[in-house]
């Protein structure tokens, strides 16, 4: 599986987690994810706004129309539920990564007593 | 403007299949604002316009791709479905109630039993709306339409050659309605499906002239409103414990 499959995966976390440093509006927010990934997530930037809308229909975003650079922009921003939601996300991710990490470390095998 | 042409034609393209997305105006007017953003980056770091228009509508990526997506969004459950799926659940239990108290009274339907009947109707609109991504807007509506006008116009006084279009206009919808759920499977297939055997055999009965009061009508009777509570409970519980795909 490729980098770019592996992170479609992973991509509503990723958008939450942008938004919660403040809203953006969809170009952005694909800059921001390419940036951030130094390059490594440059996802078709069509998936990024089904994303959005999914998220935003699950009450974890909300989104108006603000004006911006001369013309009319959707801004996204974190609900309370966003917030809780992606906080749960962070925790277990961390744990999951954890897992994989003293997996492949080699750590021994807990001996049976 | 070549610029215009190549960005207006690849939204037109969007606006064509989204055709069903109720939130269709938006998500091109987004598109459209991303496009022009990218270009002006593209112009600014030394691209000619028409190339810049090129590579941001290939960097978007082709529309197949992502207009599913969207139309799986549509089928989401949300508050309305939620409430609808406890007003169906309801509905027939109230309507049996107050049925079962009320004196008979010729072809009159008593007044009480409107509220129940139409808490009941907006069970079934809850289920147009849970799937109506993937009924089309058309077809959507016209099911509901076909089954709200119906029910409303021949309980409230549809006799003689009205009250027959009104049952032929609810089976039409209810068959619309039955065959969309089924197919889509956002919401139980076997409660679907029950609904549907259920329904035929106990239209065949009464149509046969079976009493009304006999054991294999009151089975099937009871069959047909399991699975309608079935899917009802499934639509008032599935939003409470919504959440996207990680």
């Amino acid at each position: 599986m490729g980098q770019i499959d592996e992170v479609r995966g992973h991509l509503e976390m990723l958008l939450l987690a942008i938004v919660a440093d403040g809203p953006a509006h969809g170009y952005a927010l694909v800059e921001a994810l390419r940036e951030r990934s130094g390059g490594r997530f440059d996802l078709p930037e069509g998936t990024v706004y089904p994303a959005l809308h999914r998220l935003e229909a699950a009450g974890l975003l909300a989104s108006r129309w603000a004006e911006g650079a001369g013309r009319q922009r959707r801004v996204y921003e974190l609900t309370k539920r966003g917030h809780s939601v992606l906080a749960a996300r962070r925790e277990e991710w961390a744990g999951f990564v954890a897992s994989v990490q003293a997996i492949l470390r080699g750590a021994p095998w807990p001996s049976i007593a | 403007m070549a610029i215009d042409r190549v960005i207006t034609e690849y939204l037109h393209e969007v606006d064509v299949l989204l055709a069903t997305y109720r939130h269709r105006e938006r998500v091109v007017n987004e598109i459209a604002d991303h496009l022009r953003e990218r270009v002006e980056s593209l112009v600014a770091a030394g691209n000619s316009e028409v190339e810049a228009a090129e590579v941001a509508v290939c960097a978007f990526g082709d529309p197949t791709t992502y207009v599913e997506s969207f139309k799986v969004i549509s089928a989401m459950p949300n508050s309305f479905t939620r409430w609808s799926g406890l007003a169906g659940l309801f509905g027939p239990f109230v309507l049996f109630a107050i049925a079962a108290t009320q004196p008979q009274n010729g072809n009159k339907v008593p007044w009480p039993l409107l509220a129940p009947f139409f808490l009941t109707l907006t069970g079934l609109v809850g289920v147009v709306v849970r799937t109506r991504g993937s009924f089309g807007r058309l077809r959507g509506w016209s099911a509901s339409a076909l089954v709200v006008v119906g029910a409303s116009v021949g309980a409230t006084g549809g006799y003689g050659i009205v009250g027959v279009v009104c049952v032929v206009a609810v089976i039409a919808g209810l068959v619309l309605t039955l065959h969309t759920t089924f197919r889509v499977g956002a919401l139980p297939r076997p409660a679907t499906l029950t609904i549907a055997v259920a329904g035929v055999t106990l239209v065949a009965m009464i149509g046969s002239d079976m009493k009304e009061a006999s054991a294999p009508v009151y089975a099937a009777g009871t069959t047909l409103l399991i699975g309608w509570c079935w899917l009802q409970y499934t639509l008032w519980s599935e939003s409470a414990k919504r959440r996207p795909a990680a």
